[in-house]
């Protein structure tokens, strides 16, 4: 690698903060280790990697919409899918995870061109993807890539792990095959759409349910050891790697001294697609202000709805979340598995609420795994949910699991393991 | 509870200590009147007997030379004096401007509620609303009521901030008679500098405030226009209220303050139409928002899309 010529590695995350961030954390140590990180952005979301100091380059899209126009089709997704997000997984699967998937490949297609005109443009020595679909402009670059897999490792399937989206537990087998075939025949049109496209980009089918390929050169898995499934297939050591986690460099954020400000710390955010449910944020709000503890939410962009908070609430529409998980007691979230490996990283105990997606796995392996519980999102009682959080916060074994657990995952920083994997393949 | 007359002398008192401790004053510094008279937009009277009340407090002394020098560290001084002999109006007045960034009071108060919740006197509540009142945080409404102005913490008005100042300090640095105050900027760079001197990802947001409000103060100081100058610290005065300043990342507070040094660089070799530019641009890049909404599978969805979520609810 030349001195004066940094060798350009893109990354190009899925346009969620999870896979972005988790992105950030490996650019970070990309960037120290002397090569020049920089970041292919979907529409929309620019601007997310140049608060961290990279070069962004946004790909264009065929038939852009204008803005009114995003925000009208996504205004409509949301008010279609908010209720979806309180039925199980596998009812989830026609509701929700079809349309999405459909949603993915039509975007796949949309920002093909451009994108093959950005990789020409950029010539990375590297191309890492941490995405769920594979862009075919990616695999017909002349540069090796990389896949990250930052979704719960049910996204690599294997016989022994339960379906991915499932929620289903590693020991419900009879259970798999059921929630498989639907998962299958709910995809089966939007597959064989996205094959076609393959195939016309001079790319090879992917068996059924299947978007994306494992790389040739390196595979990087998210699951710390804690949570790691047992496979039937081993898988080969060369080319997929395990991190235990990719935990971003963030600011210091200094909790605040709230008028109501005795008892101990809990944090809650369900990532920036669940902060739209004010109904739900509302609802626990009005349950936390008679518990004993402080409460930072994190709600996103809908910070204006929400007035009378309570004394022991805090709100805020972004936070550096790794020093906030840092200093907290208990960490309520999602399940999105960037929220679960900084939980594990700080040794946090989670709370999982999951509305969608990976989600439901992150949740069933936190409760298997003892590192957390698992409550559903919709269905309880103020009695029911204060209950449980008052049991996590009084329960010392799981925190001692936890904390030696955070000791062996500081010991082996997921973001330089990962850069120095992808080192090797300069 | 003080009166009027003194509780002005007391806010004069306390603004000469935030002067002293911005510009970097140490035990022994001469407290300049003329200086201080004009920092503070007033008269060389009052000066005179907020420098009595700061020797009255043992925070200066009368020097044999004539005048008053600085006897404490302000730093930590004034906290002090405050929390001996207290403030009643502006304690409170903290309380409720730190509940309404905190997004815990109604916008139409009464004083009934606020004598509850803060469990202080009426005469009291209603003298800190008056206080509010004056810098136009809250309007009287009907009967008991009082109405909560929409402050920096509320995405829209932040954003008309943004628009406000985008149209005003440029015009500041272009005024005839600019003139940039020498030890003030020397005293902006080296707290600037030495906030861009610590380690990676460790800026604290409530250090970046206090420089950016600093930089921000000096330009309009120095203003030649003195009702240019006058709006700009008045509005300034708002950026300082609890809420007002968005969290952000450490890398955009390394490069705010970056932009700060080039626009005091040039403000230094007199390039004043470049500084202005600067300055625009430096602002626009401050104003722009964070992507707030995007999840699994779904594009990245913009803030204005989450304000149209709003507006429908609100309709």
């Amino acid at each position: 690698m030349s001195k004066t010529q940094p060798a350009v590695i893109a990354l190009f995350p899925e346009a969620s903060f999870g896979a972005a961030l988790n992105c950030v954390g490996i650019a970070q140590e990309l960037k120290r280790l002397g090569t020049k990180p920089v970041f292919f952005t979907h529409p929309g979301f620019d601007g997310v990697f140049s608060e961290y100091g990279f070069d962004e380059y946004g790909i264009a899209v065929a038939n852009e919409s204008s803005l009114e126009e995003t925000q009208n089709y996504w205004q409509g997704f949301l008010n279609r899918h908010l209720p979806h997000f309180k039925l199980s997984p596998q009812q989830q699967i026609d509701s929700y995870v079809a349309p999405v998937w459909e949603a993915i490949v039509e975007s796949t297609i949309d920002v093909e061109t451009g994108l093959e005109a950005l990789i020409e443009e950029i010539k990375p020595a590297l191309i890492v993807i941490d995405n769920v679909i594979m862009f075919p402009a990616i695999e017909r670059a002349s540069c090796p890539w990389v896949r990250v897999i930052s979704c719960a490792e049910t996204e690599l399937s294997d016989a022994f792990i339960p379906p991915y989206l499932s929620g289903i537990s590693s020991d419900d087998v009879d259970a798999f095959d059921a929630f498989h075939r639907h998962y299958l025949q709910a995809l089966d049109p939007i597959h064989r759409r996205y094959n076609d496209f393959r195939e016309s980009r001079g790319l090879a089918a992917l068996p059924a349910g299947e978007f994306l390929e494992t790389s040739p050169w390196l595979n990087l898995i998210l699951a710390p050891q804690i949570i790691r499934r047992r496979r039937e297939k081993t898988l080969d050591q060369d080319r997929f790697k395990f991190l235990e986690a990719c935990v971003r460099h963030e600011g210091p954020f200094e909790v605040p001294v709230l008028p109501n400000n005795s008892g101990p710390l809990v944090y809650v955010s369900f990532g920036s697609l669940g902060a739209m449910d004010t109904r739900l944020f509302q609802r626990m709000i009005s349950v936390f202000a008679d518990f004993p503890a402080r409460f930072l939410l994190n709600v996103g962009g809908l910070i204006d709805c929400y007035t009378e908070v309570p004394d022991n609430v805090y709100l805020e529409e972004w936070y550096p979340q790794p020093s906030v998980v840092e200093q907290c007691d208990l960490f309520i979230h999602h399940g999105g598995n960037n929220s679960f490996c900084e939980a594990l990283y700080y040794g946090i105990p989670s709370l999982i609420m999951p509305y969608c997606w990976d989600g439901h796995d992150n949740a069933t392996r936190a409760q298997e795994c003892k590192v957390g519980r698992h409550m559903n999102r919709d269905d309880w009682s103020k009695e029911q949910f204060t209950g449980l959080i008052g049991d996590m916060l009084k329960d010392k074994q799981m925190r001692s699991r936890l904390r030696s657990n955070s000791e062996f995952m500081r010991r082996q920083p997921g973001p330089i393991a990962a850069a120095e994997h992808i080192l090797t393949l300069l | 509870m003080s009166s009027p007359t003194k509780t002005h002398h007391l806010d004069l008192a306390q603004k000469i200590m935030d002067i002293a401790l911005d510009m970097g004053f140490q035990q022994g510094e001469r407290l300049v009147e003329t200086n201080l008279a004009k920092a503070c937009h007033v008269s060389r009277t009052p000066v005179r007997t907020a420098l009595k009340l700061l020797d009255q407090l043992g925070l200066a002394v009368k020097s044999a030379e004539g005048g008053y020098l600085l006897a404490c560290d302000p730093a930590s001084a004034w906290k002090r004096v405050m929390a001996q002999h207290g403030n009643a109006e502006q304690e409170l007045i903290e309380m409720i401007l730190r509940d309404r960034s905190g997004r815990r009071l109604a916008q139409r108060i009464t004083v009934s509620e606020l004598m509850r919740r803060y469990k202080v006197s009426r005469k009291l509540v209603q003298k800190s609303l008056e206080l509010l009142q004056e810098q136009t945080l809250v309007t009287r409404a009907a009967g008991q009521s009082w109405i909560l102005s929409p402050g920096l913490d509320d995405a829209a008005v932040r954003q008309q901030s943004y628009e406000y100042r985008i149209l005003l300090e440029p015009q500041a640095i272009l005024s005839e008679g600019f003139s940039l105050d020498v030890n003030r900027a020397a005293m902006v760079r080296r707290q600037t500098e030495a906030l861009l001197a610590a380690v990676a990802n460790s800026i604290d947001l409530g250090a970046f405030q206090k420089v950016d409000n600093s930089f921000h103060d000096l330009i309009a100081r120095s203003a030649g226009n003195r009702f240019v100058s006058e709006s700009l610290l008045a509005h300034n005065h708002l950026r300082r209220l609890p809420g007002a300043i968005a969290r952000m990342s450490d890398y955009r507070m390394r490069t705010s303050l970056q932009e700060h040094l080039k626009i005091l660089a040039f403000l230094e070799s007199e390039q004043f139409e470049v500084a202005a530019d600067l300055m625009r641009f430096h602002l626009r890049a401050s104003s722009q928002w964070r992507p707030s909404l995007a999840n699994r599978g779904a594009p990245a969805l913009v803030r204005p899309f989450a304000m149209a979520l709003i507006s429908e609810k609100t309709e």
